[in-house]
């Protein structure tokens, strides 16, 4: 993948507490089957069929995007875009007949032939709901110019699984929630999120446990609400949870032992030979609070995301050759992090 | 066969639950059945006054009931409809069986025995916010085509009953 700056390194909105926003807007053809159904003639004429929409003729983002064919990817490239969140783990374990449109900084990645036959993912750092959607809206709006998506004015966006019916829509941000996890304040919050037509789960989606304190938070109804209004819920249900989380913080940062534990963190990162992801999920959930309220200076939010990208297990093998095994990317991975935090010190 | 749970009459009522992932069978007599329907655990997860009318009405008849983990597709009264969908070949058995409806033509063609379905996953809701560009007069003719195409099926398989139904579908949809 090529080296330019990805949408991570920017730090968006309330990046203290919000990692990243997510839209993913599922769409579909009329006259094909929904992807599960498909052949693989069916398959390669779907995907030609969208790239053409979007990278060909007189496209007005033709020069945005690339377009890859799934099964030219390797395992490992596969299992990166999976650890990136720009493609499914579904998606990557079976990637015959399927293929992304991914434009340059990462920010926009369409899956064709996953669930649906055309998912448009838009991600931004921080807190962007609005303008994440704007951009999944134009690319939508262009696509639907050519390819003129199933639709039904009852039923909204037609889609394979009925669950998304209607807009089509799923809005999610992802939240950094150590403190709130900590004192309970998280289990409280969760358990009403569903009444007011929210998820909340761990950073995998579906089914996962949260590593690090990372939560992802989405919208669950698809019909019979805006997309405006989806986003405005979100937006409110966001900010409601950021606060009690900075609440949280504020008690949590008074204790001796939290302020020792984020230096800790430090002092291992800075001198560590040997680092597990494991290891790593939970110093870094620590820093990523140390370095947002003040207590470890010398580094950025954005800083610390782009080095949280670069140390993932597919990431590593993609830059450093597939025969890492497990002990020698522990070496890397505790390399890299040496360097970054470097020049950190506490505040 | 014996009931599975009195063991003592004869069973004529055939249900499956796939809860999840987890199917259980069951072969039960009328009564038993019966007394599964009013439990307040079952009540409460399934529909089942559809799921029985058939039995009730005298039909000994295989029925069946199918949730999956993203909403409950509900009762199915039978599973013997020879209903495929004219552009993917789905009939509604595999729909419930998969959760995934075959193809967007599926949501006009089985749109009755969906709606159930669609109900109990978003309420009464009707669709608000952006619509695709094709204009309510392109779906109107696409619904009139699929319901002419239904029509010739119709005919042609002598179910004159449903043809002077989809028929007159068809008038009012072109008046």
């Amino acid at each position: 993948m090529s080296d330019n700056k990805k949408w991570y390194e920017s730090e968006g909105e309330r990046s203290d507490v919000v990692i990243s926003t997510r839209i993913r807007l599922a769409r579909n053809l009329n006259g094909y089957p929904f992807p599960h159904l498909m052949n693989q003639a069916h398959r390669k004429e779907v995907r030609e069929k969208v790239r053409d929409a979007l990278v060909g003729g007189n496209s007005s983002l033709r020069d945005s995007f690339r377009y890859i064919e799934a099964e030219t990817l390797s395992q490992v490239e596969l299992a990166s875009l999976a650890g990136r969140h720009l493609i499914s783990p579904e998606f990557a374990n079976a990637p015959e007949g399927r293929a992304l449109l991914l434009m340059e900084d990462e920010s926009v990645c369409i899956m064709i032939n996953e669930e649906d036959h055309v998912r448009i993912q838009v991600m931004a750092s921080g807190m962007q709901l609005e303008k994440a959607y704007d951009m999944a809206d134009k690319i939508d709006t262009l696509l639907d110019e050519t390819l003129q998506f199933a639709f039904d004015e009852e039923l909204g966006y037609l889609t394979a699984c009925p669950t998304n019916l209607g807009t089509g829509m799923r809005a999610s941000v992802m939240l950094h929630l150590p403190a709130s996890e900590a004192d309970g304040t998280l289990r409280r919050v969760a358990a009403s999120l569903g009444k007011i037509g929210a998820t909340i789960r761990g950073s995998y989606g579906e089914g996962s446990q949260s590593t690090g304190a990372m939560y992802q938070i989405s919208n669950q109804v698809t019909l019979g609400i805006s997309e405006k209004d989806t986003l405005s819920n979100l937006s409110d249900i966001s900010n409601q949870i950021i606060s009690l989380e900075k609440k949280s913080r504020e008690k949590l940062l008074q204790s001796e032992s939290y302020q020792d534990s984020v230096w800790r963190a430090l002092g291992i990162l800075k001198t560590a030979r040997v680092m597990s992801s494991g290891e790593f999920a939970g110093l870094y959930s620590a820093l990523r609070v140390g370095v947002a309220e003040g207590l470890v200076k010398g580094l950025t939010l954005g800083q610390l995301s782009e080095a949280y990208e670069a140390v993932q297990p597919a990431r590593l093998m993609e830059q450093y050759g597939q025969e890492l095994n497990s002990a020698q990317r522990d070496k890397k991975r505790a390399e890299i992090l040496r360097g970054v935090f470097k020049n950190t010190d506490i505040a | 066969m014996l009931c599975e749970k009195c063991k003592k009459n004869e069973a004529n009522a055939y249900i499956k639950t796939n809860v999840n992932g987890e199917v259980h069978e069951y072969h039960l007599c009328s009564q038993c059945a019966a007394e599964l329907k009013n439990s307040e655990e079952f009540g409460s997860l399934f529909n089942f006054e559809s799921m029985f009318s058939p039995m009730f009405s005298g039909f000994d008849m295989v029925s069946s009931l199918l949730s999956s983990p993203f909403g409950s597709f509900g009762a199915m009264p039978s599973l013997t409809s020879g209903k495929r969908c004219s552009v993917c070949g789905s009939d509604f058995r595999s729909i419930a069986d998969s959760g995934r409806v075959g193809c967007p033509n599926c949501y006009t063609e089985f749109r009755g025995r969906l709606a159930p379905t669609i109900k109990k996953l978003h309420g009464n809701s009707i669709h608000c916010g952006k619509h695709s560009k094709v204009t309510t007069q392109e779906s109107k003719e696409n619904e009139t085509a699929t319901l002419k195409k239904q029509l010739a099926e119709a005919v042609k398989a002598e179910n004159y009953e449903l043809a002077a139904e989809l028929r007159d579908k068809i008038k009012a949809m072109e008046a």
